[in-house]
């Protein structure tokens, strides 16, 4: 009996921290490389003549919420217009680039700048092992990519406008 | 008494595992509403209603697992961009709806939506010439039927007006508006004034020429990046159909940036999209 307790308190907690790792989508941001620094010439993104990006992360995994803000037509990595500081550049000359495709990997998102640019990734905690699981992880991160999506693309036009990017999506 | 009570802390645990699997320990994902504030459809994805990707019906898929004669079934997706010729070529595409609440029908009658056009003539390119949703519609620019072969639609916002290029992944792929000019990327010009219908499982991008009117349709049969698992095949057409044609849509809007790009990209192991907003 005293075994049976223990086995029905495992599967409960198996059960339980299964079902919630398909549940969250962590972002982890990290600044990209410089164009010079690109590990690959050909991925670099020419947007313009005079500014073009590196679509790859300059350091390795650091997991945080980041949030991006318009401030008066400049766009911030930044909590508030009241703190000033990361600025990527004005918001016509910002862009954010995303990668879609038919499974779980390639939903990295890039919003960048003239002056600076973050890479933000769209992961959960662990990959998934039941096809169930595996689909409802690309199902979330399909309808997180439209989120950021619409997100970015209000911020990116109205001042006063945020996006926050935390581990449990996304938010205006 | 003691076997009472292991059983009473049984029960206990049970209810506590039934609660939490069924939904009562979860949070909201935005913490701002509830799913109960979005239209039948819709899931709640960070304060914003979004069409659900994994409730709607899927058009022109055949079953992979028991058509082993169906080209289609090899592993990868297909992307198809004709020009207008006849209802016959795109009558696949019309077949259903991709989501019940968008404007299927606006295409029919194009007096309807003047200035746009159904346009005529000649056909575009395909992806792969063997991944044809109807052969008979194809002219495929792709000489054989290289099945490993990568090919690339690049629309891109150059001068206030919408481009497409097309060809090689390798060389389409990092095309600027320097590039618009050169014919290796057999640059097609299609202006200012577009408007995009969805249906089935493509779109159509109407403009006032018939000769730049088109239709861009996702083929996925099995979608399995490499090295892993095969992807919910309608979740995948739908959404990334719907992703192709709201790229285009933004770039086709006033407030689109210089050199902003929707690249679809068509592999052995499924379609990609690089988008730049």
């Amino acid at each position: 009996m005293k075994k049976m307790t223990i086995f029905i308190m495992l599967l409960g907690m198996g059960l339980f921290i299964a079902d919630n790792a398909n549940a969250l989508v962590a972002f982890t941001n990290l600044p990209i490389k410089t164009v010079a620094g690109c590990s690959n010439p050909a991925r670099v993104i020419k947007v313009t003549n005079t500014f073009s990006f590196c679509p790859e992360a300059a350091s390795g995994i650091a997991g945080a919420a980041i949030t991006f803000i318009n401030c008066s037509g400049t766009i911030y990595k930044s909590s508030s217009c009241s703190s000033l500081v990361n600025a990527l550049g004005s918001a016509s000359d910002t862009h954010f680039k995303m990668h879609a495709n038919g499974g779980h990997a390639g939903y990295d998102l890039f919003v960048v700048g003239p002056q600076l640019g973050y890479y933000l990734e769209m992961d959960n905690d662990a990959m998934p092992t039941t096809d169930i699981d595996k689909k409802n992880m690309a199902d979330f991160k399909m309808a997180n990519s439209k989120a950021a999506r619409t997100c970015l693309n209000k911020m990116l036009s109205t001042t006063g406008s945020k996006c926050i990017f935390n581990a449990t999506g996304v938010s205006q | 008494m003691k076997k009472i009570s292991y059983l009473l802390i049984s029960l206990l645990f049970l209810a506590l595992t039934f609660y939490a699997c069924s939904g009562g320990s979860k949070r909201s994902i935005s913490g701002i509403a509830t799913d109960t504030s979005c239209a039948v459809g819709q899931t709640l994805v960070g304060g914003v209603c979004v069409n659900s990707t994994t409730t709607v019906t899927l058009c022109n898929q055949d079953d992979p697992q028991n058509n082993e004669t169906d080209t289609r079934v090899m592993g990868w997706g297909g992307i198809d961009v004709f020009k207008m010729f006849s209802t016959s070529c795109y009558e696949d595409a019309l077949a259903c709806d991709h989501y019940s609440n968008y404007d299927c029908n606006s295409w029919v009658d194009p007096n309807d939506k003047a200035p746009y056009k159904v346009g005529l003539g000649s056909l575009g390119a395909d992806a792969f010439c063997c991944g044809s949703l109807n052969p008979n519609c194809n002219a495929p620019v792709v000489s054989g039927c290289a099945g490993g072969i990568a090919y690339t639609y690049k629309f891109i916002k150059c001068d206030a007006d919408l481009y497409m290029l097309h060809g090689m992944i390798g060389t389409v792929r990092q095309a600027t508006c320097d590039d618009i000019s050169q014919q290796s990327y057999n640059p097609l010009k299609i202006g200012s004034v577009v408007a995009l219908s969805i249906k089935g499982s493509g779109f159509f991008i109407l403009t006032p020429d018939e000769d730049t009117s088109m239709l861009v349709q996702m083929v996925v049969a099995k979608s399995q990046p490499a090295g892993l698992p095969w992807a919910d095949v309608p979740s995948v057409a739908n959404f990334l159909t719907e992703l192709s044609k709201d790229c285009i849509s933004t770039l086709a809007s006033d407030s689109a940036k210089e050199g902003s790009f929707c690249v679809l990209n068509s592999t052995r192991y499924g379609i990609e999209l690089d988008l730049l907003y």
